[in-house]
């Protein structure tokens, strides 16, 4: 799993035990009543274009969001909850969330009757399988989340790589095959290399829905996804500008406990900035009464989203998401420079560039404090403010010349850049000379992961895949899984620890949910210790919405974003 | 603009004293008579007056920060926590320290940033409009006078220039030249560049348009029957003649230049924060407008206020230094 994907405009989804959504959540909400709402058009007005809708592809949290309760439906989901009710996984397609085998590496699920393909074909284990399969086509399906390649039990080349190259080259099929069993169109066994007790978490994910195998166009699918959801593409979907859905006539709402599905008609339109869309949004003129984004409030809008005049229009969520500074150990390779630089750094200053603690908290952990993996502790014994005095005596301590010359890397936007100022400042007080480069956004990924272009220091943000440390340590922190020759994959500070490496393997094989969050919560603190890694935020998301829109539910266990399994437009 | 008939007389008539001159005859160049025009015009005069006050905050801007009078970069959190991070306190937070407020989100001194960016803006504007006014001049000259098929080959690779979608070659070309940090200078020297080289056009079409109407008048017909050079016809004939309207241009080119910076600046070809430019303060105060206005303002009614007195100054300049205006 590419941290380009998966960062970029939120990653993937968010896992959450979520304390509470904030004050605001509550307010202004009025549960959508069946019937009642139905009908009309629901307009998403977002400023970034979702990245892939194809499911296999999709590894942003606002496109899992949209595509989960639209076009692919999958095994298991998330329920529209508020808060922790959210995390508590139900049954979509299957039955119900599953039977595993003691050894937790054997599942077997039932799919429903009636769940039926936008021409009215039955959806069976043959399309989760085939969907399934075209993860492992790295070359065309490239940039989704690839969990199926690590789980299923498909045979291993000499790398440790599974020897599958998906359906489109068909190289190692037979192996494949035998890690899904379909012993009836309406029964499917995963057979699993290692145990996974949180398995039937992994299936929320659309990389783990149907597709079916003839209506599959490859590397084109993102414009023409043939749905097995509430609703499917009306036209072309245009990937950077958006497209239009409409109502599959074939969808069976006794089949889907999870979609009330209430608009007729759902309109996508990419491309305003965040101000602009919150300024629209704000106006609640024309089609914006019946707008929702999954773009946050920018921090020139948040005091007036906040505001006495729109505060019943508005939303916010603890969205699971922390932003952190990777250090490269090849290029910072002293342990005590790394740690003088995670001493420096002032939190406070950071989260206030943000916008404050209507969008985030400062936090020293690199797991969410949503996750049950998330233990609060104390690395350097500086407070959030940081200190450039301690820092400086550190870093003279490790006796290299000072000012100690770095590089820092960061995806530019007139926020990123405030923040990156305060960075620098605290930085060069303890004795560094930082250089900011701000890199275009959208190429920001693929500059950063290059061991080439990298710098000493980048910037990222991630959520976990589901609730879970498994979807956050092995994914950034495995070296071996991540570092090849042209590309450091997720793992931007190149590290590549043989202790971490064992101790993944080890809390990976774990059958005990609690044993093995407390494992991912010690490798948190050894990685965060040893300076590799400077967590600084844990993010918020504040929405605004307009004034016909009802039943607004923010999903924390979807990286907080709309649910629009129950939002209705009046 | 019209100039009372009795000035104009007190300088032609020449009172008949028999042949004895009693009052002696003032002689005035041409500039001294633009510069009574331009003294009379209260509009001009007022935006001269603001071109210069503008300036001279420019040239000492550099001072002021390395005396540490102003300080653009340094970030005070402390005083931007406020919902959103706005600045605490009303009108951006000012205060005795921070005359016209701090930044929300990062608590730098508005005033320092703008001061400080007005100098980025006229160095590149300056030098960029110097630029404009070498190549346009030179190739409106050589065009005009020429003719033939050299006229016809330039004044083609000004159609060509002008056809360019600047913004869109400017965003194109800018990784090529910029590459990594530390690249400020190279981001300076670039806009001067590019900015001149698409300015360079407008220019040398009228230069060459005046210099096609002056070839054949008299005195340039003269000097060549006296065996002058091409050189000499040129640039010792031709060209200052052509100061006026170079002049109007380069005033009316210039304020364009520092608009087209902030424009590049929300494109993202700028400084490196934490250096401020005009553009990059502005645009990082746009979405602001409703939420903290003032930080809105103020560099807004600094680009304005650039704008406006280049314009009136070149609209002035234009009027005093055509002798026609005198004859309206």
């Amino acid at each position: 799993m590419r941290l380009a994907k998966a960062c970029l405009a939120g990653g993937a989804i968010a896992a959450l035990v979520l304390s509470a959504c904030t004050g605001k959540s509550g307010k202004g909400h009025e549960t959508a009543g069946a019937g009642q709402h139905g009908g009309g058009t629901l307009y998403v007005n977002t400023s970034r274009a979702y990245t892939h809708l194809d499911p296999q592809r999709n590894y942003f949290g606002d496109a899992i969001a949209f595509d989960s309760r639209t076009l692919a439906r999958t095994l298991t989901t998330f329920p529209p909850a508020e808060g922790t009710k959210s995390t508590d996984v139900v049954a979509d397609v299957a039955t119900d969330t599953g039977t595993r085998s003691a050894d937790a590496k054997t599942w077997t699920f039932s799919i429903k009757p009636d769940v039926k393909w936008q021409d009215g074909k039955a959806v069976t284990c043959a399309d989760f399988k085939y969907g399934i399969s075209r993860t492992f086509a790295t070359d065309i399906i490239e940039s989704g989340p690839l969990y199926a390649l690590d789980y299923l039990a498909v045979p291993r080349d000499a790398n440790g790589q599974a020897a599958y190259d998906g359906p489109y080259k068909k190289n190692g099929q037979a192996g494949f095959d035998k890690s899904i069993d379909c012993p009836a169109p309406n029964k499917i066994v995963f057979h699993l290399r290692h145990p996974v007790a949180d398995f039937y978490e992994t299936l929320t994910m659309p990389a783990f829905a149907a597709v079916r195998q003839d209506k599959d166009t490859g590397a084109k699918y993102d414009s023409s996804v043939f749905s097995d959801g509430p609703y499917m593409i009306e036209g072309k979907w245009e990937p950077t500008r958006g497209g239009t859905l409409v109502r599959n006539p074939n969808w069976v709402a006794s089949s889907d406990t999870v979609r009330k599905a209430y608009p007729d008609k759902i309109v996508v339109a990419f491309g305003d900035t965040a101000d602009t869309v919150y300024q629209k949004l704000e106006s609640d003129n024309g089609t914006a009464t019946n707008t929702v984004t999954t773009t946050s409030a920018p921090p020139a809008a948040i005091a007036t989203v906040l505001g006495p005049r729109l505060q019943n229009r508005s939303a916010s969520v603890d969205d699971g998401y922390i932003h952190y500074l990777s250090v490269n150990v090849v290029k910072v390779p002293d342990k005590q420079v790394r740690q003088a630089i995670a001493m420096a750094v002032n939190r406070t200053a950071y989260v206030t560039a943000w916008g404050g603690s209507a969008v985030g908290s400062p936090t020293n952990s690199w797991i969410s404090p949503l996750l049950k993996a998330y233990t609060k502790y104390d690395p350097f014994g500086v407070s959030d403010n940081g200190d450039p005095a301690k820092a400086k005596a550190v870093l003279q301590a490790a006796g290299v010349k000072l000012p100690y010359p770095i590089r820092f890397q960061y995806s530019k936007d007139n926020t990123q850049d405030k923040a990156a100022t305060t960075l620098k400042s605290d930085l060069e007080q303890a004795g560094f000379k930082v250089t900011l480069d701000g890199l275009n956004p959208d190429t920001y990924y693929d500059i950063v992961a290059n061991p080439k272009q990298t710098a000493e220091v980048t910037w990222a943000r991630w959520a976990a895949d589901w609730p879970s440390g498994s979807t956050v340590i092995p994914p950034l922190a495995d070296g071996r899984a991540n570092i090849s020759q042209d590309t450091l994959g997720n793992d931007l500070a190149a590290y590549n620890d043989p202790y971490t490496n064992k101790a993944i393997d080890a809390a990976l094989s774990l059958t005990d949910a609690a044993a093995q969050q407390q494992a991912w919560s010690a490798l948190d603190q050894r990685i965060v210790k040893d300076g590799v890694i400077i967590p600084l935020m844990a993010n918020k998301a504040l929405y605004l919405y307009g004034s016909n829109i009802k039943g607004f539910l923010l999903n924390a266990a979807f990286g907080g974003f709309v649910d629009l399994a129950v939002v209705a437009v009046q | 603009m019209s100039v009372p008939v009795s000035e104009v007389e007190a300088v032609l008539d020449v009172p008949d004293t028999g042949g004895v001159a009693v009052v002696p005859i003032e002689g005035r160049s041409p500039a001294s008579l633009a510069w009574r025009r331009l003294r009379r015009d209260r509009v001009t005069m007022a935006s001269l007056a603001v071109v210069i006050l503008l300036s001279l905050l420019a040239v000492a801007a550099p001072f002021l920060k390395a005396f540490h009078v102003i300080d653009p970069s340094t970030p005070h959190p402390d005083l931007v926590q406020g919902v959103g991070s706005l600045p605490t306190g009303p009108f951006s937070g000012a205060s005795t320290a921070h005359w016209l407020g701090v930044v929300p989100g990062v608590g730098q001194d508005v005033l320092s940033r703008v001061l400080y960016g007005l100098t980025f803006d006229f160095t590149i504007a300056i030098a960029a409009t110097a630029l404009t006014v070498l190549i346009g001049t030179t190739v409106g000259i050589v065009a005009g006078y020429t003719g033939n098929w050299v006229d016809a080959a330039l004044s083609r690779m000004m159609d060509l220039v002008l056809a360019f979608p600047q913004l869109i070659m400017l965003i194109a070309l800018s990784p090529l030249f910029l590459g990594q940090p530390p690249r400020n200078a190279r981001v300076v020297v670039y806009l001067i560049v590019v900015l001149a080289l698409f300015g360079w056009p407008y220019l040398a079409r009228i230069v060459r348009s005046e210099v096609l109407s002056m070839r054949e008048l008299d005195y340039v017909m003269a000097a060549r029957s006296l065996g002058a050079g091409t050189g000499r016809i040129l640039w010792k004939e031709l060209l200052p003649s052509l100061r006026g309207p170079i002049l109007v241009y380069a005033t009316i080119i210039l304020p364009v230049f520092i608009s087209s910076e902030a424009a590049l600046a929300y494109l993202g070809i700028s400084l490196q924060p934490p250096f401020p430019t005009l553009g990059s303060v502005l645009n990082d105060a746009v979405p602001y407008v409703t939420s903290d206005t003032s930080y809105f303002l103020v560099p807004g009614v600094a680009l304005v206020l650039v704008v406006l007195s280049f314009n009136l100054l070149g609209d002035g300049l234009g009027d005093a230094l055509n002798p026609r205006s005198d004859r309206t």
